[in-house]
């Protein structure tokens, strides 16, 4: 084959019979040919064979890679027990959906810590940036991909995930008014969907 | 025998069919749902009871429970009565059925058909034929459009397809020279060469595919085609009503293959060491089997193909298959 | 053996035909009755209202094409045939060659029939363009 011709494929194009005695052929071609019967071979031996791919979710899950990307986990020093969140607020800058809020303060000890960090985890699209951008390692993903709830509300106040920070408890969690976290009389607004539950 | 004895017993095989047939139907959904999942790689029901085997008390409590449910502008009689005729006409239509060859229970000889009719075959088509009012009324009473258009195809399907059984049953009845299905059956009584299937190959494929044509089952089910027609005619139903259109197409389903088991197969005669009762129960399953197989196996048809299949392709085949069975016999 | 009244061949269809009517009505009945009781009733508007996706119908067109009675017309024709052959092919073997022609002669003027119709193009699915 010459540099640069291309190598085309004609892709089979079969003309439709018009006249109705053609019809009857290809009609009695392709029933005797035992199509018909190949496919309810193969389902027939998919049967027998048993091999089944049903995962019985609840009971049992699929093995997750560990760069699955699911709610963020915020880590500790393993020998002080320290945060490793030095609160660069990098992860704050990098977030491309916004979602990641911050507080820092000079403690007594001249140090920078952490006070207030939350994820809105209803905007959160879990790409990953924060985790990857991290300097110190302080915050990855974890595997707790099961986050399903009632009420969005409960997306944003989800500060389980990040329990290793002591200081924040649930109570004291205060949402910053920024584009895309809720309003603080959210949970009024929410309305009941006719079904009960 | 006495009249209140001949009452009685009638009666008792009459309850006995009646629950038998409609647990069956209800077993039959779960069967359904396991061998299309099995076919499909799935597991089927399997959260209520063991292998979900509970799953047919579970869904007979949730329709049994339900709402029920009349649209704004059907007309109430009606949209009431058509699930009603489905279930009884799929019932009346056993009636004539032999299911079992005679037995003797404390002495007394019975004989598992309600009534011998020496027509039973024309009684039997007859009474499946006006099962298909269920559809036409359900259709025409739900003031739905995807209703009406189920209803429609319901009635082309099942008229154009009861031309197909008729002329395909004609070719054995002109060998049998009898409408009951007990001389039918009897009619095959020298084992596995005698069956009719082997004389009349064309009539068994011809009445098959009418079978499944007239129980709207899967190559054929164009009057519940989700993708065109939501659920034909029973868009509308719900609950109890819409599980007696369910029961009724499984007590169809089983009667066709009785039909077919009798007719071409040998019937409950003894087959080698297998006893007669074993034998039409094998026959039958195997034909139910063979339902769900088809299902999970073949695609749908056009209503246009439909058509174009009963009235060009396999109504010709049966009037050849008529006179060359004439000129045969002669 | 007596002349019994009830041992006519049609008195189980007529009795299987009766009791699977009552106690499927029955059936309807009772769930009925248990829904009323178990399941949350509820009327609202769109809930009643004709299935549709989305808007609320008023009316819903009520008309089918043509074809379909044209079908219906075609069994009429054919059935008919059907019933005529049921009683001929049971006396298959008693009417003999005389029969057997006289049917041949019967299915000849039924087929002209059916290639008139088909030539007419009655058996073919045209769409309402």
């Amino acid at each position: 084959m010459k540099k640069g011709t291309q190598n085309y494929i004609n892709i089979h194009t079969e003309s439709s019979p018009q006249k109705p005695f053609e019809m009857f052929k290809q009609i009695v071609k392709r029933t005797f040919k035992g199509e018909m019967f190949v496919g309810l071979w193969i389902v027939f031996r998919e049967m027998i064979r048993f091999n089944i791919h049903t995962i019985q979710y609840p009971k049992e899950k699929l093995p997750l890679s560990p760069r699955y990307r699911a709610v963020h986990k915020l880590l500790r020093l393993i020998e002080s027990g320290n945060e490793r969140c030095i609160g660069c607020g990098l992860c704050e800058k990098i977030c491309i959906a916004n979602c990641i809020r911050m507080d820092t303060k000079i403690d007594e000890n001249s140090r920078k810590v952490v006070t207030e960090y939350t994820i809105n985890l209803g905007r959160c699209i879990y790409c990953g940036y924060c985790a990857e951008v991290c300097p110190e390692l302080a915050i990855v993903h974890g595997d707790r991909y099961e986050n399903v709830s009632e009420q969005r509300a409960h997306f944003v106040l989800k500060d389980d995930m990040l329990t290793p920070l002591d200081l924040l408890k649930q109570k004291e969690q205060k949402e910053y008014p920024g584009f895309g976290a809720i309003s603080d009389e959210a949970d009024k607004f929410i309305k009941k969907t006719p079904l009960a539950y | 025998m006495s009249d209140l004895a001949y009452i009685i017993e009638t009666i008792l095989k009459i309850v006995a069919v009646l629950t038998i047939f409609s647990a069956l139907a209800g077993f039959a959904t779960y069967f359904e749902r396991k061998i299309l999942a099995f076919m499909q790689r799935r597991l089927g029901p399997m959260h209520v009871g063991p292998y979900g085997v509970l799953q047919v008390l579970a869904d007979g409590i949730k329709l049994f429970t339900k709402e029920d449910f009349i649209p704004q502008l059907a007309v109430k009689p009606i949209f009431k009565i058509a699930p009603v005729i489905a279930a009884a006409t799929a019932f009346t239509a056993l009636a004539a059925v032999p299911l079992f060859p005679e037995f003797e229970i404390f002495g007394h000889k019975v004989t598992p058909i309600i009534s011998d009719i020496n027509v039973g075959l024309l009684y039997v088509l007859g009474v499946m034929a006006i099962g298909m009012y269920a559809p036409l009324l359900a259709g025409m009473a739900s003031a739905n459009k995807w209703s009406l258009l189920g209803g429609a195809r319901a009635v082309i399907q099942l008229l154009s397809f009861e031309v197909v059984t008729g002329l395909a049953v004609i070719a054995p009845l002109m060998m049998i020279g009898s409408l009951s299905l007990i001389e039918i059956n009897n009619y095959q009584q020298g084992g596995i060469i005698d069956w009719i299937v082997w004389c009349q190959p064309v009539a068994f494929v011809l009445f098959l595919i009418a079978g499944f044509a007239e129980t709207n089952r899967t190559p054929f089910d164009l009057l519940e085609h989700e993708a065109e027609v939501i659920s034909g005619f029973a868009t509308e139903y719900s609950g109890m009503r819409w599980g007696m259109f369910f029961i009724g197409e499984y007590a169809n389903m089983i009667t066709i293959s009785f039909l077919v088991s009798i007719i071409f197969l040998g019937g409950f005669n003894d087959l080698w060491f297998i006893p007669g009762g074993l034998a039409i129960i094998i026959k039958v399953a195997f034909f139910i089997f063979f339902f769900l197989w088809a299902r999970a196996a073949w695609p749908h048809v056009r209503p246009d193909q439909l058509m174009w299949l009963c009235w060009k392709v396999l109504m010709p085949i049966a009037l050849l298959n008529i006179v060359v069975t004439g000129i045969v016999l002669m | 053996m007596t002349h019994m009244d009830f041992a006519h061949p049609y008195f189980g269809a007529f009795l299987i035909m009766v009791i699977s009517t009552v106690s499927f009505i029955m059936t309807t009945v009772l769930a009925r009755f248990v829904s009323r009781k178990l399941a949350r009733l509820d009327t609202e508007k769109l809930k009643t209202a004709i299935y549709e996706c989305g808007p609320e119908a008023i009316k819903q067109p009520n008309a089918i094409s043509a074809q379909f009675y044209l079908m219906a017309l075609l069994f009429i024709l054919f059935d008919v045939e059907i019933i005529f052959m049921f009683p001929w092919a049971i006396d298959f073997k008693i009417l003999g060659w005389f029969g057997f022609a006289e049917m041949l002669i019967f299915i000849l003027l039924l087929t002209i029939g059916f290639v008139y119709a088909w030539k007419k193009g009655a058996l073919t699915w045209h769409s309402m363009k």
